[in-house]
C-alpha cells in the first residue's frame, strides 16, 4: 500500500489505495518521510498551463489532479515566524488555519499552515455535498455542511474548506468524517474557468473514512 | 360609456382588485390565441403598475428562430418606438434545459409612461396579438411624509411576534405585561408576497416588490425575469431609492446583520436576476452611481479580490478603497463606529462588521464564543442610530432600509431563540427609530414589515427537567404540555433589556417550524447554532446527531434534498406610524408598500421637484368612496 502512514491501520479505506503518479514530477527539496512513498508535489511548474477544472462535469474522471498541478498559484504567502516540525506528515486542523480575519484586509493566514506549504500532512474533516457521483476532488470541511454552495447561489463556502485532489483514482461521495493524508498547498489559487477559489489544497496520497 | 373609457375603468378594477386579491387572480386571456403563432411574452407583465416618470426597461421577447416579418409592438395604437422617443436594441439567444428554445426580442431601456393612466400593449407576431395592461398610478400629493424609515423583520411572521412578546415582556393571567413598539404603531395591514413565476418567495423578489413596485421572480432583484442566460441585462424596474435619489436628492441608508449585499438590503439598489451576484452588488452603488450615505452590514469578503486571503471578488477590484476614495468613512467594528461617529458626523459611511452575514444578537450577547474573528460587531440598535444621525442632516429628507435579517437566517435553521431574540431586537431597533423621530424629525413615516413568513408557532410549553431525564421519545412527549397544562414559560426579564436574561431556564415555548427535514427538537436553547441536518453520502438531508441529540425525532415533510425549512405562503404583517400611515392599514399586494411610501412623501418623478400636486382621491375610485377610502369589487 502506497502512501500509508503508521500508526493508522484499523480504519476503512473506501478508496482505491493510490500508486505515485506516473508523471508528478518528484520532489526532493521537502523533508522525506519514512512513512509516505507517494511523490511528494510541491511547487507548481514553471509556466501554467491551462487552469484546473474542477467544477467542470465534463471532466474525465481521475483529470482533476492533472489539471490542478498546472494550477496557478496567485501568491505564495510566506510565514512571519517560521515553524519546523520533527515528524512528517504533520497533523492538521482546520482551527488552525487561520489566526483571525480583519475586515479589511481579510484572513490572516497562520504561521502552521504557511509552513506547511508543500509538506506532508494529514487532516481531518468531511466532504462536502459533492456535484456527482465519481469523485476525483471534493471540498474538505470542518463540520459537515447543511447546504450546498454549488447547488445555491444564495450560499457560499465558509473560509475554512480545503479543496482535496485524489491522484489517478475517484471515489464515490461519502457523508462520514476522514482522514487524509496528502501534500498541503497554500496561498489563493483562482480558476478563471469555474471561478473555483481556494486558499487550501492538499494532493491527497491516501484517504481513510473513520 | 365608450370602449375606451371602459377598457379603463376595467383595468383599474383590475389593478384594484390585484391589490386586494393577488397577482394570481384574474389572469388576462391573450387576446387571439393562435396555434401557429409563436410564445411572446412582455416585460413588464399584465397590470403592472407605475408611477409615471419612474424608469423601467421594455422587453418584448418572441421565441421563433426569426422575428415574424409582421412583428410590431404598440402602446395605446401607437408605434411603441415613436411613444418612447426611442429605438429598441435587438437581441436574441436560445433558452430552456437544453438551450433549444430561440429567443427573438427587442429592449426599450430606461423609458418611462408620460402621465396617469392605463396603457394597452399589443404585440402582433406570427399572426396573433398579445396584449397586456400597464396603469401608471396618479402621483398622490403626500402625506407631509419628509423621511421614510423601513424596517424588513426578514420572515418575520405573527406567530414569531406572539412568542417573542411572551419571552420579552411576559404574560400573567393571559394578559400580557408589555408590548413591543411595533405593537403600538398606529396602523396594521396585511401584505401577499407570491412572486411572477411562484406562489412562493425569496427575500430577493419580496424586497424587490417593496422597493420598486413591481412584482419579480424568485432570486431577482429589481429586474422582470426575462428568458436569456445573462443574469444582468433583465428589464430593470427603478427602485425608490434610485428615484428619490435622481429627483428629490434624498439620502439613502442601508442597515443591515445580514451581509450588506444579500438580498433585502441589495434590494434598494441592486439589478439583477439572480441575488448570488455578489460582486456586482457590492459595486453597483458606486458604479451606477447611488451612492447611499449609509451603508452597514456584513459581506467584507465580497469587498476583497479574490488574490486576498478572504477575498471573493473575481475582478480584482478592492471595493473598500474604492468606497473610501468615493468619500466614504470606512469602519469595520463597534469601537471604530463610535469613535467615527464621535469624531463628527461623516458624509457617508461604510461600515462593515464581518466577512459574510453577522452574527445574531443571542450570540453577540450571550454565547460570545460563536463570534469566532469578529468580536466587535455593533448591534441593530446602534447601527439604525448612527445612520439616522448622518442621514438626518439632509434637509431634502432620507429613505433608510433596516433589516433584521437573521428572524429568518435563524427561522431557515429551526432556532427559535435566535430568530426572537433578532425579533426583539429590531423592536428595539424600532423604539429608538420612534424615539428618534419624535424628538428630530415628526415628518418621518415609519413602516415595519416582512418579506415573507416562515411556518414557525408555538403550540404549548415544554417541562425541560422531565424533557431531559425521560428515556425515550413517549417519556419526552410527555413533558410537552398543551391548553392549560401549558401554564407559563418562565423566561423572565430582571435586567429590563427586554431580551429574556437566559433563554436556558425550566419551562420553554414547545415551539416548532411547520416544515423541516427529518431532524431532532429538544425545545432548549442551543450553546451553538443549529444544524438540524447534514447529507448524507447521496446528497439526502438526514438527521443531524449533534444537533439536539437528546431531542425527539420529527419526520421530514420537505423534499430530500432540503437542509433547512423553507418559506411558507402567509402574507406578512405591515406596520405603520407617522404622515401616511393610513395607507398600509389594509389588506393589499406587497407592490403596495412602495406606492405607499411614495404617497407619503408625495413623489412625483415627473414634476421639476419631484413633490406631486394634489388629487382628487374621489375621481381615481372606480368604485365607492367611503371615509376617503376606495372599495371596489
Amino acid at each position: 500500500m502506497s502512501g500509508c502512514s503508521a500508526g493508522v491501520n484499523n480504519a476503512i479505506s473506501a478508496v482505491t489505495p493510490l500508486p505515485p503518479t506516473a508523471d508528478a514530477p518528484t520532489a526532493p527539496t521537502q523533508p522525506p518521510t519514512s512513512t509516505a512513498s507517494a511523490a511528494q508535489e510541491t511547487a507548481p511548474t514553471a509556466t501554467p498551463a491551462p487552469t484546473p477544472t474542477p467544477l467542470d462535469l465534463n471532466l474525465p474522471a481521475g483529470s482533476a489532479l492533472a489539471s490542478a498541478r498546472a494550477t496557478d498559484i496567485a501568491t505564495r504567502p510566506t510565514p512571519r515566524n517560521p515553524m519546523s516540525f520533527d515528524e512528517f506528515p504533520v497533523k492538521l486542523r482546520f482551527d488552525e488555519f487561520y489566526d483571525g480575519y480583519n475586515v479589511r484586509t481579510g484572513l490572516i493566514l497562520s504561521d502552521k499552515l504557511l509552513s506547511l506549504d508543500g509538506q506532508p500532512v494529514v487532516i481531518e474533516g468531511y466532504m462536502a455535498p459533492p456535484l456527482k457521483a465519481e469523485l476525483d476532488w471534493f471540498v474538505l470541511t470542518r463540520i459537515q455542511l447543511a447546504y450546498c454552495p454549488f447547488c445555491s447561489t444564495a450560499a457560499d463556502w465558509p473560509d475554512d474548506i480545503a479543496l482535496v485532489y485524489l491522484a489517478d483514482s475517484t471515489m464515490r461521495p461519502t457523508d462520514r468524517p476522514m482522514r487524509l493524508y496528502g501534500t498541503l498547498e497554500v496561498g489563493p489559487s483562482i480558476d478563471p474557468e469555474t471561478g473555483m477559489l481556494s486558499l487550501v489544497r492538499i494532493y491527497a496520497d491516501k484517504l481513510e473514512l473513520l | 360609456m365608450n370602449h375606451r373609457l371602459y377598457k379603463k375603468i376595467e383595468a383599474f378594477v383590475r389593478v384594484v382588485l390585484a391589490t386586494v386579491l393577488g397577482v394570481t387572480a384574474l389572469p388576462v386571456l391573450p387576446a387571439a390565441a393562435q396555434d401557429a403563432a409563436p410564445p411572446v411574452l412582455i416585460l413588464p407583465i399584465d397590470r403592472a403598475t407605475f408611477l409615471p416618470g419612474a424608469y423601467f426597461d421594455f422587453r418584448v421577447e418572441v421565441h421563433a428562430a426569426e422575428m415574424p416579418e409582421d412583428f410590431a409592438v404598440t402602446i395605446n395604437g401607437e408605434d411603441a418606438s415613436a411613444f418612447f422617443g426611442a429605438e429598441p436594441n435587438q437581441e436574441s439567444w436560445t433558452f430552456g434545459k437544453e438551450e433549444e428554445t430561440p429567443s427573438q426580442s427587442v429592449i426599450w431601456r430606461q423609458v418611462m409612461l408620460p402621465e396617469p393612466g392605463l396603457y394597452t400593449v399589443e404585440v402582433t407576431a406570427g399572426g396573433a396579438t398579445t396584449s397586456v395592461d400597464w396603469y401608471a398610478r396618479q402621483p398622490a400629493a403626500g402625506a407631509g411624509a419628509r423621511n421614510v424609515i423601513l424596517f424588513v423583520g426578514d420572515g418575520m411572521t405573527i406567530p414569531q411576534l406572539t412568542a417573542a412578546r411572551i419571552a420579552s415582556r411576559g404574560n400573567t393571567q393571559g394578559k400580557t405585561n408589555g408590548y413591543f413598539a411595533i405593537d403600538q404603531m398606529e396602523t396594521i395591514g396585511l401584505i401577499q408576497t407570491s412572486s411572477v413565476d411562484s406562489i412562493m418567495a425569496d427575500s430577493a423578489n419580496t424586497a424587490s416588490a417593496l422597493n420598486t413596485g413591481h412584482k419579480s421572480s424568485v432570486n431577482a432583484l429589481g429586474v422582470y425575469a426575462d428568458t436569456s442566460p445573462d443574469t444582468l441585462d433583465d428589464p430593470r424596474q427603478e427602485t425608490l431609492a434610485e428615484i428619490l435619489k435622481r429627483t428629490r436628492g434624498m439620502s439613502i441608508g442601508i442597515v443591515t446583520t445580514a451581509g450588506w449585499t444579500d438580498a433585502t438590503p441589495a434590494a434598494v439598489f441592486g439589478h439583477t436576476r439572480r441575488r448570488g451576484d455578489r460582486d456586482f452588488l457590492a459595486a453597483s452603488p458606486l458604479d451606477e452611481g447611488l451612492l447611499p450615505e449609509v451603508i452597514m452590514g456584513g459581506d467584507g469578503r465580497y469587498m476583497l479580490p479574490e488574490a486576498v486571503a478572504g477575498g471573493r471578488r473575481k475582478d480584482g477590484r478592492n471595493m473598500f478603497d474604492e468606497y473610501e476614495a468615493a468619500g466614504y468613512t470606512v469602519v469595520t467594528t463597534a469601537t471604530e463606529l463610535q469613535n467615527a461617529m464621535d469624531a463628527g458626523t461623516p458624509e457617508r459611511l461604510l461600515g462593515i462588521f464581518h466577512s459574510g452575514d453577522m452574527n445574531v444578537w443571542l450570540d453577540r450577547n450571550v454565547y460570545t464564543d460563536n463570534l469566532g474573528d469578529f468580536p466587535d460587531q455593533p448591534g441593530l440598535v446602534d447601527m439604525t442610530l448612527s445612520a439616522l444621525e448622518i442621514l438626518g442632516q439632509n434637509e431634502n429628507g432620507f429613505y433608510l432600509m433596516v433589516e433584521a435579517g437573521s428572524i429568518d437566517k435563524q427561522m431557515h435553521p429551526l432556532d427559535q431563540e435566535r430568530a426572537l431574540s433578532d425579533l426583539i431586537e429590531m423592536d428595539n431597533a424600532v423604539a429608538a427609530a420612534i424615539e428618534w423621530a419624535a424628538v428630530n424629525a415628526p415628518d418621518t413615516l415609519i413602516v415595519v414589515t416582512a418579506d415573507h413568513g416562515h411556518g414557525y408557532e408555538v403550540y404549548g410549553t415544554v417541562d425541560v427537567k422531565q424533557f431531559n431525564s425521560a428515556a425515550d421519545d413517549a417519556g419526552k412527549r410527555k413533558a410537552i404540555r398543551i391548553y392549560d397544562a401549558a401554564g407559563f414559560p418562565t423566561y423572565e426579564d430582571a435586567d429590563g433589556d427586554f431580551f429574556p436574561d437566559t433563554w436556558d431556564v425550566s419551562i420553554v415555548f414547545a415551539g416548532v417550524v411547520n416544515n423541516h427535514p427529518d431532524y431532532t427538537e429538544d425545545f432548549q436553547v442551543s450553546p451553538t447554532p443549529r444544524v438540524p441536518a447534514i447529507a448524507d453520502a447521496d446528497g439526502n438531508y438526514v438527521d443531524n446527531p449533534d444537533d439536539d441529540p437528546n431531542g425527539i425525532l420529527l419526520t421530514g415533510n420537505l423534499p430530500l434534498a432540503s437542509s433547512t425549512g423553507v418559506h411558507t405562503l402567509q402574507d406578512a404583517p405591515v406596520f405603520a406610524s407617522g404622515p401616511g400611515a393610513a395607507f398600509f392599514g389594509r389588506v393589499m399586494d406587497n407592490t403596495e408598500i412602495f406606492f405607499g411610501m411614495a404617497a407619503a412623501l408625495g413623489v412625483d418623478p415627473l414634476a421639476e421637484d419631484g413633490m406631486a400636486a394634489s388629487m382628487d382621491t374621489e375621481s381615481a375610485c372606480a368604485g365607492i368612496v367611503f371615509n376617503s377610502r376606495c372599495y371596489t369589487r
